[in-house]
């Protein structure tokens, strides 16, 4: 198994092209600038920090039932041991077995 | 959206004229006039030119541009020589002081993947085709570091004060899929 991440896009193979776009075209709807505004003005009140925001959305998977956070947990430290014994450049790949072989 | 709004305005966590405020701002006041104008500065004053090249953060804050997302400023040069463009591989980290909010095309799929491996294929999706020697040089922002790139000034532009100046400089010659707009043509 291969993996890619889909994070860092730099270098990926991708055939589309770039659409440009005017300068003064900023939102494109109505949702974005009061989305941005509030998560602006609740960053300012120190109620959450980015890195909370991002562990609520790593975390709606239990939330929502798709998978407990024991699995999770599981599948985070399989990746966490994979990128460690992995040369950089090499493609990191997981062991699931562990977890997923009865 | 709007119970997310209505509910935080009712426990006391926004104001929605904050709210306006904040949209305002990046509507109207931090956007990529700001940055034209520090490239016209660079132009226009050497000494300001050596600073920028040296301590973007705090040459660009002495015009007042400061905050968020563009805390450690790096201004990279064009010439005859080098052209320098910027993405965010990552994501979409971006100078907003100087620029603003990034377009869509800087936080696709596309751009991001595609600049790094034929910078000249995504120029051309521009409508800007390079001289083979002229050699790209493209920035990846990170977390921190910010870039500004200077587009080479156009000729005949010497008679153009700083705000003329500025108007030749578009947004996307400052991240580097454009160059800077030529002037128009003096009546004889």
């Amino acid at each position: 198994m291969s993996y890619r991440c889909h994070a860092d896009l730099g270098g990926r193979e991708d055939s589309r092209a770039v659409i440009p776009e005017a300068e003064g075209e900023l939102f494109h709807a109505d949702w974005e600038p009061r989305v941005l505004a509030m998560s602006l003005a609740m960053g300012a009140t120190g109620l959450w920090n980015i890195d909370m925001a991002r562990a609520a959305l790593e975390t709606l998977v239990a939330a929502k039932g798709a998978a407990s956070l024991d699995e999770l947990a599981l599948h985070a430290d399989a990746w966490r041991e994979a990128a460690q014994r992995t040369p950089h450049g090499q493609p990191i790949e997981p062991d699931f077995a562990p977890f997923t072989t009865p | 959206m709007r119970a997310l709004e209505s509910v935080l305005v009712m426990k006391g966590y926004v104001d929605p004229a904050a709210l306006d405020l904040l949209i305002d701002t990046y509507q109207n006041r931090i956007g990529p006039r700001n940055g034209a104008l520090v490239v016209a500065r660079a132009w226009r004053d050497a000494q300001f030119r050596a600073w920028l090249l040296r301590d973007a953060t705090a040459a660009i804050a002495s015009l007042g541009f400061t905050g968020r997302q563009g805390e450690h400023m790096v201004a990279v040069e064009n010439t005859s020589s080098v052209h320098n463009m910027v993405v965010c591989t990552l994501c979409s980290c971006y100078p907003w002081p100087v620029l603003g909010l990034p377009p869509t095309w800087y936080k696709s799929a596309p751009y991001r993947s595609r600049v790094v491996r034929d910078p000249r294929g995504v120029l051309r999706d521009f409508g800007v085709e390079l001289p083979d020697t002229t050699a790209i040089r493209v920035w990846d922002s990170t977390a921190e570091v910010r870039y500004l790139v200077i587009p080479q000034r156009p000729s005949a532009s010497f008679h153009l004060g700083e705000v003329e100046l500025a108007g030749l400089v578009t947004r996307d010659s400052m991240i580097g899929t454009a160059l800077a707009m030529r002037p128009p043509p003096l009546l004889a």
